[in-house]
């Protein structure tokens, strides 16, 4: 009886320990299974974190000029696709918040987060070994360092060394480096116009300017879109096509837009740019009004001839009538065209060179086209002609008369 | 006053390579200005540690009257392989800073 009791108990004893093992049996496969699915649930954050951001840099790329002038066709489903995108990406994070997850906590676990912690502790690390070693020069020396620095302070030579670190190809003598000498001239073309507020701008909103067009070039070069397709052919003129007389504009080297040096800038012997000065000469008119003011000239001179001239009333009119809506157009586009950060960048400006030069080729066509003066005879002329060929006809009819006479 | 002897200095692209890409564009900002001051500065430690105590004076008083141009002919003079201290600091910060992230 005794016995019984005993292996009754011990039974209960097995029985209580065989059922704390399947509870936490149990409890490790839920733990599993929770790991997994906040794994998967990171992973899908991810994601989805990355479509939104591919989404959003669609829907800013299509408010550019190139699509704002319909140079490119705007795709109508990025607006709705982005903010499909949007809607459920806020919901993911609600759903994270809700399970006690912090968003920040999560991208700090990341690649990218890890990235930055241990560049941000490497960096602070070197800044006091600077510290250190700056505060154990002699005076003099330590008075030159601190002169240096606040040549610096104003970032305009970090300026260099910061675009030099994103693998902006600089050339600059080294002297100018570090005692803030030339250093405008030598951003590349690609970041011209975001140095151009170097005299003004603090560096730092420079360093920003550069990193942003950075980011532009990069996603430009990675999307790859033909440019010559998109390009809307100009109107076919109404005007007998002229013949081959002269080779076309593009030939010549004033006509042919320069290819941009994107990667290496190539500064002239012979030029030196001050920190004060204005964007280098070779740089600028590229996005400014050279085209416009030429295209006045040409439309003034065209005017000019025209003037008094016979011909067809009605071809002339239209003609005037386009230039005047190509000039209604391109002084559209001058005003829109943004300053400072917003510029457009080279290949949107190259786009509108081509496009600009193309006018111009018309133009040029429809005034070699027009009658020029020695051929037409003028009123005048005309009438003396004329009353000339009237005496003649009248003294043949007059011997007429007197032959039957 | 033409250019002469300029240095060509091509690197890698840290964000890219640091994959600093997806962060906000202020903090990737922030990090590469604070990268440069680095790198300045250690590339000014670089040009100290050659000059004596005299010269230092006298590239002091150059910069002090703006006179950029004669302090860069000076700096040039003075220090050998001076164009290749900024290239060579720009360069070794790159690949440290890669090695310790990686």
């Amino acid at each position: 009886m005794e016995e019984n009791k005993k292996e009754l108990e011990q039974s209960e004893k097995d029985y209580d320990l065989f059922e704390e093992k399947v509870v936490n049996v149990e409890k490790d496969i839920k733990d599993s299974e929770g790991k997994d699915n906040f794994e998967k649930e990171k992973a899908e954050f991810f994601k989805l974190r990355e479509s939104l951001k591919n989404a959003k840099d669609q829907v800013v790329k299509q408010q550019g000029l190139a699509y704002k002038f319909g140079i490119k066709k705007k795709n109508p489903a990025s607006d709705k696709e982005y903010a499909k995108i949007e809607d459920e990406y806020k919901k993911m994070v609600e759903s994270l918040k809700a399970k006690g997850l912090k968003v920040e906590d999560i991208i700090k676990q990341s690649k990218e987060g890890g990235s930055v912690e241990k560049a941000e502790a490497y960096i602070s690390q070197k800044e006091k070994e600077v510290q250190a070693k700056a505060e154990q020069l002699p005076p003099q020396k330590r008075e030159l360092f601190n002169k240096l620095k606040r040549l610096a302070k104003d970032r305009r030579v970090q300026l260099l060394v910061g675009a030099a670190l994103v693998g902006i190809a600089i050339t600059c003598p080294p002297a100018a480096v570090l005692t803030g000498g030339a250093i405008q001239g030598f951003i590349p073309y690609a970041f011209a116009p975001v140095a151009k507020g170097l005299t003004a701008a603090a560096g730092g909103f420079m360093m920003r300017g550069i990193l942003k067009k950075r980011e532009e070039k990069k996603q430009e070069s990675a999307k790859e879109e033909p440019k010559p397709e998109i390009i809307p052919e100009p109107a076919p003129e109404a005007t007998p096509e002229p013949e081959p007389k002269e080779p076309a504009p593009e030939a010549t080297p004033e006509a042919t837009p320069e290819p941009a040096p994107r990667s290496v800038p190539e500064p002239k012997e012979t030029e030196n740019y001050d920190l004060g000065g204005d964007i280098p000469a070779h740089l600028a008119g590229r996005f400014g009004n050279i085209e416009e003011t030429e295209r006045k000239e040409q439309e003034q001179k065209i005017g000019e001839e025209l003037a008094g001239r016979f011909g067809n009333t009605e071809e002339l009119i239209r003609k005037k009538q386009e230039f005047e809506e190509r000039r209604k157009i391109e002084e559209e586009i001058a005003t829109e065209m943004p300053s400072g950060p917003e510029i457009p960048t080279p290949e949107e400006a190259e786009i509108k060179y081509n496009e600009l030069e193309e006018q111009r080729k018309i133009e040029e066509e429809i005034a070699t086209e027009m009658p020029s003066g020695p051929e037409i005879p003028t009123p005048e002329e005309a009438a003396a002609k004329f009353s000339k060929i009237k005496e003649t006809d009248e003294d043949e009819e007059d011997k007429k008369k007197e032959m039957f006479n | 006053m033409a250019i002469k002897n300029n240095i060509m200095i091509q690197c890698k692209d840290l964000i890219e390579e640091l994959h600093f890409d997806s962060l906000p564009l202020e903090k990737q900002e922030e990090l590469i200005m604070r990268m440069s001051e680095v790198v300045y500065d250690r590339a000014i430690l670089k040009v100290l540690e050659v000059l004596t105590a005299e010269e230092s004076v006298k590239l002091t008083s150059l910069l002090g009257e703006e006179k950029q141009q004669e302090a860069g002919d000076f700096l040039v003079e003075k220090v050998p392989g001076f164009d290749e201290i900024i290239k060579k600091e720009i360069m070794d910060f790159q690949q440290e800073i890669l090695q310790t992230v990686k």
